[in-house]
């Protein structure tokens, strides 16, 4: 169901998650327009990877709803989610070994029929997706041999395999050497570009303020603030959210360098 | 690279086709009896129906290498699902007690069936209901959900093997010197012909698990990935896996009811076919249908020729091959599970 109308991406309305006693998330709304890059940033513990877990609906919110292209996200079979919804998760413990191409090529699973293989046009998806990320050379090596920025490069292009109107990512540039994590930021400002969008969860707030459009910091389940880079990105708001003081420089290109400081006492 | 394609599924399996209609020819020819291949090939023929070399073939033989094949690709694609399932290489059906849940099950309507009056034909769904009792035991028991370490998994076994055995001793007991001792002798897991006429059954739920399994294989190579990757590749995680672990417990049945506990074939198999084939279920699990028959029949033509005029149970050959690849598998999941 591809609406192309001028509902949010993704909308989140009012976001509750409790475990027990626990509250992760408390009523979160947050919209992701299409076409933007939204970076979500925040303490560990502060309820990131809970709210994408929420919207690829691993996780039933306890309270509020989601929405994906105005459409409630509850009335999504698996399938088609995974269309409109590719996720990259942190890492993935992986307990045979498939080689890397097979791998990528799992992306494709939501676009095939229940006995279904890959087509000659799947498998070219899955090389495009590879070559775009440098990682063509990777395809017939096992999965299990890979270090793990390799691996997470690999779970990149099986989520750009998916073909999804929407990433989700959770911090994809752990892990990943500096030339690395800006080729994974690139890649997924490029699929921006065509009107799709993209949540990154991330805790280099310098690489998110370089790549992203939008920054929404999120702190003990509760949204802080949400707005452009410079914006969001101001000494008393990372004070609030991180409790340490930083001193925010700009590059050249006038997007925000945060170099922390000692913990706020 | 290289995607699996329906011909490389039809290239290999039409090559395991060929080597197990070999193994099931030269299963008819060797035994005590010394017969050429003209002589099965006359016989399979209808070439002089009702003598004695006829007899051998047909009657003795060929319904014994029938019940071979049923069994082992049953034991074999089951260790297939588990593994997958579970997540874990090391798991299959026997190590884990749901071959024992079956037995039980089996030996329940064995014992006191009769009192009752359920006859043979009851055993095969009473070793269904008790492999899928096993089964989900073990699912509530070391949890299906995380991934489960190898070594809570075993211990889980290892204590529902020993309440099964418990079990089993306590009701064969109960059963009488003469039942109890054949009990037993089922117990250790052999393929005498005398259970032949139960091949339809095996059959039935091995047909009927294939059925299950097949347009799941997919979503199976999925579900290795975990359950929040495979819900994010849009897996209906719950349901499919809930097919397929009855699929399991009946291929399990069916194979523990006619034939006892023969150990390690769902082990040996799927680890030979993963580093000869790679780690695809669409390949995996009809493949290891075609090996695990072939190789249970091999080993149950040695079980009847290695020791002149008497028979081993087949399970002690598959156990003498099965246990040392075990203890090297977990060995080596442990080293690796160190370097990570």
């Amino acid at each position: 169901m591809r609406t192309g109308g001028s509902d949010p991406a993704l909308a989140f309305e009012k976001i509750g998650v409790r475990f027990g006693d626990r509250e992760i998330l408390h009523s979160v709304s947050l919209e992701l327009a299409r076409g933007e890059m939204l970076a979500l940033a925040g303490p560990n513990g502060s309820g990131k990877t809970t709210l994408l877990r929420v919207a690829s609906r691993v996780l039933t919110a306890s309270t509020g709803r989601m929405r994906v292209a105005g459409r409630s996200a509850s009335d999504f079979s698996r399938r088609e989610l995974a269309r409109e919804l590719a996720v990259v998760p942190q890492d993935a413990p992986i307990a045979f070994p498939f080689r890397a191409g097979e791998m990528v090529l799992m992306g494709r699973s939501p676009h095939l029929g229940p006995l279904g293989f890959e087509t000659a046009e799947d498998v070219k998806i899955a090389r495009e997706a590879m070559a775009r990320l440098g990682i063509e050379a990777l395809a017939e090596r096992s999965i299990l041999e890979l270090s793990g920025g390799e691996r997470k490069l690999v779970l990149v292009a099986r989520a750009l395999a998916q073909d999804a109107r929407i990433l989700l990512l959770d911090e994809p540039t752990a892990n990943l050497d500096l030339r690395h994590g800006v080729i994974v930021l690139d890649r997924v400002r490029e699929f921006v570009r065509s009107g799709r969008s993209a949540l990154v969860v991330s805790h280099d707030l310098t690489l998110a303020a370089r790549s992203c459009d939008r920054i929404a910091l999120l702190a003990r389940g509760r949204l802080v603030a949400t707005g452009t880079p410079t914006e969001v990105l101001t000494r008393e708001n990372l004070r609030a959210t991180f409790g340490i003081d930083t001193e925010l420089l700009t590059a050249s290109d006038g997007a925000p360098v945060v170099v922390p400081r000692a913990p706020a006492g | 690279m290289i995607a699996l394609t329906r011909r490389r599924v039809a290239g290999v399996l039409f090559t395991l086709l060929l080597v197990l209609l070999l193994v099931g020819f030269a299963a008819l020819i060797v035994g005590p009896s010394a017969l050429t291949p003209s002589d099965v090939v006359g016989a399979l023929r209808g070439a002089e129906p009702g003598g004695a070399v006829a007899d051998i073939v047909l009657r003795v033989r060929l319904p014994r290498v029938q019940l071979g094949m049923l069994v082992g690709a049953s034991l074999a694609i089951a260790g297939v699902l588990f593994q997958a399932l579970l997540r874990n290489p090391l798991a299959d059906p026997f190590v884990l007690g749901v071959s024992g849940g079956a037995a039980l099950g089996a030996i329940l309507v064995l014992s006191l069936g009769a009192s009752v009056g359920l006859g043979y034909a009851a055993v095969p769904p009473a070793a269904f209901a008790g492999s899928l009792c096993a089964t989900v035991l073990l699912y509530v028991a070391a949890g299906f959900r995380g991934r489960v370490s190898a070594t809570h998994l075993l211990l889980t076994g290892v204590v529902f093997n020993a309440f099964a055995s418990a079990a089993i001793v306590f009701l064969a007991s109960l059963a009488g010197l003469m039942e109890g001792a054949r009990i037993f002798m089922w117990l250790i897991g052999s393929l005498s012909a005398s259970r032949a006429d139960m091949a339809g059954w095996v059959a039935l739920f091995l047909g009927i698990g294939l059925a299950c399994a097949i347009p799941l294989a997919r979503s199976l190579n999925l579900l290795t990935l975990g359950e929040e990757s495979a819900k994010q590749l849009g897996v209906e995680v719950e349901r499919h896996r809930r097919i397929l672990l009855v699929a399991t417990s009946l291929m399990v049945g069916a194979a523990v009811s006619v034939s006892g506990l023969i150990g390690f074939v769902g082990l040996i198999i799927p680890h030979l076919l993963r580093l000869l084939l790679g780690s695809d279920h669409r390949l995996l699990i009809p493949a290891a249908g075609f090996a695990g028959a072939a190789f249970l029949v091999v080993c149950d033509t040695v079980a009847r020729t290695l020791l002149l005029g008497r028979e081993l149970p087949v399970g002690a050959v598959t156990a003498v091959v099965g246990g040392p690849l075990f203890l090297y598998l977990l060995r080596r999941h442990q080293r690796r599970a160190f370097a990570q």
